[in-house]
């Protein structure tokens, strides 16, 4: 079976971890349990009929406190860029590391998502800068890993796109 | 896996340790921890990468480092993933480079990974708690807030005048104050806060202020972010930081926690016995590890400021030869073998301190069990004195066991060169009659003349020149094993005698007409076809029957071409001691232009080529360019028959070797795959692992792809 190795990036408590739970095991909990390092995951996905192993890397979130290792990315067929809705400065930070990546392994297929759509009351991006983020290689979502909104698309563009990259 | 390292010291540390095989699977050292057991997959060799997939991309950068033979340790981070049985657990994999061995640790974190995490999320929650204060103060900060005297509040939004005064905004009332910073503030805090407010007001950037407050909890840590507010003002948001503060250090001391595990790993290396030595610019000993002392036999401060060739050679001369082995590019220098005072077997390696090239690093590598290893090995490859492991040769062996216990005479056949002899010390040794004499006499070196004289002895004056008596070599034989080498060449009269004395098992010197009784078993050998010699009456038939009662027919070595490396590395290892060169091996042309050669002196004519190559090698490694002019144009020849190149094993001392050619394919490769190395071992039909260490051996830079 075909491998797909899909990495995470964003500030931290953004929803990293909270998103691939969401994705792999279809469950959500309001507890924070920061991660420390890597986390692996795994899940089957079927992308026009053919089945596809991702392998999802849950990367530690960068802060003050820790760095992203551009070393973890080698390989990733794609990533997934993750912002919290509810703190504006973690969209910049999606954006520093999705360039950091570029810049460290060339263009790869991304999805950015604003995560806590279920905030949405809290959220201060203006639909504006939304409609701006935009991009035809790089689909923008409204995810919530609380409601599993737009989690299975998030994951599913990015095999796809991928997948496609290589024929 | 075999050598130096000891396998109950990493079980015992609960250490997984992994080496790197050239198919880049992977050797487990056995025992494993029952959690890797557990966690692994139970094929062998392993496949980390697939296993755990989070290796995979880590064994990339292992590569990379393994082929740049760094020193030091590459850690992969901490990285959770459930292995083979499902259960989820916090790992962190280690690379290193030891005895010339590509390994692989695991370590599984438990606690001590808990409490850094646990740390962590302390740290993070606080500094998301007061980026949420500081948030909402600015957004409340416009519209005017409430706000009350300054304690030893956790969090605040002040505004501030460029004065000094300020009014505390922390809820949705009205702002209270002003207050003045000195009611508080320590006063040397107040210029500090005063000097940051004018410059954020006047440039409009924001500004950041750290400072201590006593309180009667005791100490805490404030930080305050200044931001530039309507014309003249200024807000701050003030954090206390005091839980922050006190996470970092937690971390710092998580930190050197996992620092002080490096050390742990340092002694690790020192219990492996691998010495280090750090050179100082002068090329003097400026530290000196333990095992680096325990190698030498010498304690540490002997060690120290010493120049490092005297360290390691007694000798003007192997110094001298020490340190041209140093000046050598790295990648062409390779390890160079000693003996210490001690009479350890020693491999000493030189590396670049990577923080300063100006300065060497020494490792010292006891390689006494590898070597006492290499020489078991060669012992089941031998029978007495005989180099082979090839089925041609097991067959002599059994042949020799065989015959050996028996009185019978043997009739070893065999080409020019081919150890003739040496079998029938063999068949010596193993019989009943190993403690008494052997006596080897070439048949082809005797004239006629003294012939018979010398056999069977004669009485003085029995011919001219006889002055006195003399004892024959069946006397001298006596008790033990006498070997007639090269049988087809004894001159007929004494064919008779022989065939008597066979009969009779009794001897009369000339001159004499008293037989004596012998007891002396005998051995005979030729290289000559000796039904060819009956036929044409050079031999007598009846000779010829009793002494080929046995037969042994010693291969030539165009027959046992997967013994030629053993052989060679067993001469070279004989004129390395006499040379004194630290020679180590033969380059891969030479040792396919070995598989090739017809050999027609057989191991006598292998012997004086190594000879050859190693008075002439000028590195470690004896080249093509080394060996005997003849040799070279053989090599210039059509390339020789691949299947005979594929009977060649790998050869235990064999160290592989610059070449123009090859670094030429591997260049060639690496431009077709674009760069892509993967792909480049790929064309070239070889493992990535290999093709990493060949790169380095070559001295390739490897590019990045
Ligand atoms: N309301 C809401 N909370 C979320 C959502 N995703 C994550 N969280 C919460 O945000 C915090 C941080 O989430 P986590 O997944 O650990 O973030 P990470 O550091 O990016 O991996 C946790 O308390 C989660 O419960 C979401 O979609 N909606
Ligand atoms: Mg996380």
């Amino acid at each position: 079976m075909i491998l797909q190795k899909i990495c995470l990036l964003g500030a931290t408590a953004v929803g990293k971890t909270s998103l691939v739970r969401r994705f792999v095991q279809g469950i959500f909990s309001d507890r924070y349990l920061t991660t420390v390092g890597v986390r692996i995951d795994k899940r089957e996905v079927e992308i026009e009929g053919e089945r596809i192993q991702l392998v999802v890397w849950d990367l530690s979130g960068e802060d003050e406190f820790a760095q992203l290792q551009m070393r973890y990315l080698r390989g990733s067929a794609g990533w997934i860029l993750v912002a919290d809705g509810t703190r504006p400065e973690t969209l910049d930070k999606a954006l520093e590391l999705h360039q950091r990546a570029v810049d460290a392994l060339g263009d790869r297929p991304a999805a950015l998502l604003l995560n806590k759509a279920d905030l949405v009351d809290q959220w201060r991006f203006s639909d504006e800068r939304i409609a701006k983020l935009q991009s035809a290689e790089r689909p923008v979502l409204r995810s919530s890993a609380k409601t599993g909104a737009s989690v299975e698309e998030a994951f599913a563009s990015v095999a796809a796109a991928a997948r496609s990259r290589l024929r | 896996m075999n050598g130096p390292l000891s396998a109950a010291l990493p079980a015992a540390l609960d250490l997984a340790v992994f080496v790197e095989r050239d198919d880049a699977g992977f050797d487990a050292l056995e025992p494993l921890p029952a959690w890797a057991g557990a966690a692994l997959p139970l094929e062998r060799p392993l496949r980390l990468g697939a296993c755990f997939l989070f290796l995979d991309t880590f064994l990339l950068d292992a590569a990379d480092f393994w082929a740049e033979r760094r020193p030091g340790v590459l850690r992969s981070g901490p990285w959770t993933e459930a292995g083979r049985d499902g259960v989820e657990q916090t790992f962190e994999a280690l690379a290193l480079f030891h005895a010339d061995r590509r390994v692989l640790i695991l370590e599984r974190l438990g606690e001590e990974f808990q409490q850094l995490q646990q740390s962590l999320q302390t740290a993070r929650e606080a500094a998301l708690h007061a980026q949420r204060i500081g948030l909402l103060a600015v957004a409340l900060g416009a519209r005017g807030v409430n706000a009350r005297p300054l304690g030893t509040v956790a969090e605040t939004v002040l505004l501030l005048e460029p004065g000094g005064d300020y009014r505390e905004l922390v809820e949705p009332r009205p702002p209270e104050g002003p207050y003045r910073l000195a009611d508080w503030l320590p006063a040397a805090a107040v210029s500090a806060l005063r000097e940051r407010i004018g410059t954020c007001v006047r440039q409009r950037r924001s500004q950041q202020v750290s400072y201590t407050l006593e309180t009667p909890e005791g100490p805490r840590a404030f930080e305050a972010r200044l931001l530039p507010f309507n014309d003249d003002q200024a807000l701050a948001v003030l954090r206390d930081v005091t839980q922050r503060v006190e996470a970092e250090q937690e971390l710092e001391r998580r930190a050197q926690r996992l620092r002080r595990l490096e050390d742990d790993l340092a002694l690790l290396l020192d219990e492996l016995d691998v010495g280090a030595i750090v050179l100082d610019e002068e090329g003097r000993c400026a530290f000196a590890s333990q095992a680096a002392g325990r190698i030498l036999a010498a304690p540490i401060e002997a060690l120290r400021a010493r120049p490092w060739p005297e360290i390691f050679a007694e000798s003007p001369v192997e110094r001298r030869e020490l340190l041209a082995w140093a000046k050598r590019p790295a990648a062409q220098r390779g390890r160079s073998p000693l003996l210490s005072p001690a009479g350890l077997h020693l491999e000493l390696d030189l590396r670049e301190d990577p923080r300063n090239p100006a300065r060497g690093l020494l490792f010292l590598y006891d390689v006494t069990e590898v070597q006492a290893l290499r020489r078991r090995l060669d012992e089941t490859a031998r029978f007495g004195e005989i180099v082979g492991a090839s089925p041609v040769m097991g067959d002599v062996y059994r042949l020799i066991e065989d015959f050996a216990p028996m009185p019978t005479t043997v009739l070893i056949e065999g080409e020019t060169g081919v150890g003739k002899e040496l079998a029938a010390r063999a068949l010596h040794q193993r019989s009943p009659r190993h403690a008494g004499p052997f006596v080897a006499v070439n048949c082809a070196g005797l004239p006629e003349s003294l012939a018979a004289g010398q056999l069977f002895g004669h009485k003085r004056g029995a011919f001219t020149g006889a002055i006195q008596d003399q004892r024959g070599l069946f006397e001298a034989a006596n008790g033990g094993t006498l070997f007639l080498d090269e049988i087809g060449d004894l001159p007929p009269a004494v064919q008779t005698t022989l065939l008597r004395v066979i009969q009779e098992r009794e001897i009369l010197r000339l001159g004499e007409t008293t037989p004596r009784k012998i007891d002396v078993r005998l051995l005979t050998a030729t290289h000559r076809n000796l039904e060819t010699e009956v036929r044409e009456g050079r031999f007598r038939s009846d000779l010829l029957y009793r002494i080929r009662v046995a037969r042994i027919r010693v291969p030539p070595l165009r027959e046992r071409v997967g013994d030629i490396p053993l052989l060679a590395a067993k001469f070279l290892q004989e004129f390395r001691g006499l040379t004194g060169k630290p020679l180590r091996g033969f380059s891969n042309e030479v040792l396919r232009l070995f598989a090739a050669h017809s050999w027609p002196g057989n191991v006598r004519e292998l012997r004086s080529v190594v000879e050859y190559g190693a008075i002439r090698a000028r590195t470690a490694e004896v080249g093509l360019a080394d060996l005997p002019p003849e040799m070279h144009a053989e090599a210039a020849a059509p390339a020789p028959d691949p299947s005979r190149v594929q009977a060649a094993p790998d050869l235990p001392l064999a160290a592989a070797g610059g070449d123009g050619d090859e670094s030429e394919r591997y260049r060639g490769a690496i431009e077709r795959a674009g760069g892509n190395r993967t792909k480049a071992a790929r064309l070239l039909g070889i493992s990535r692992a290999t093709f990493y260490r060949r790169l380095a051996q070559l001295g390739i830079e490897p590019q990045q792809d």
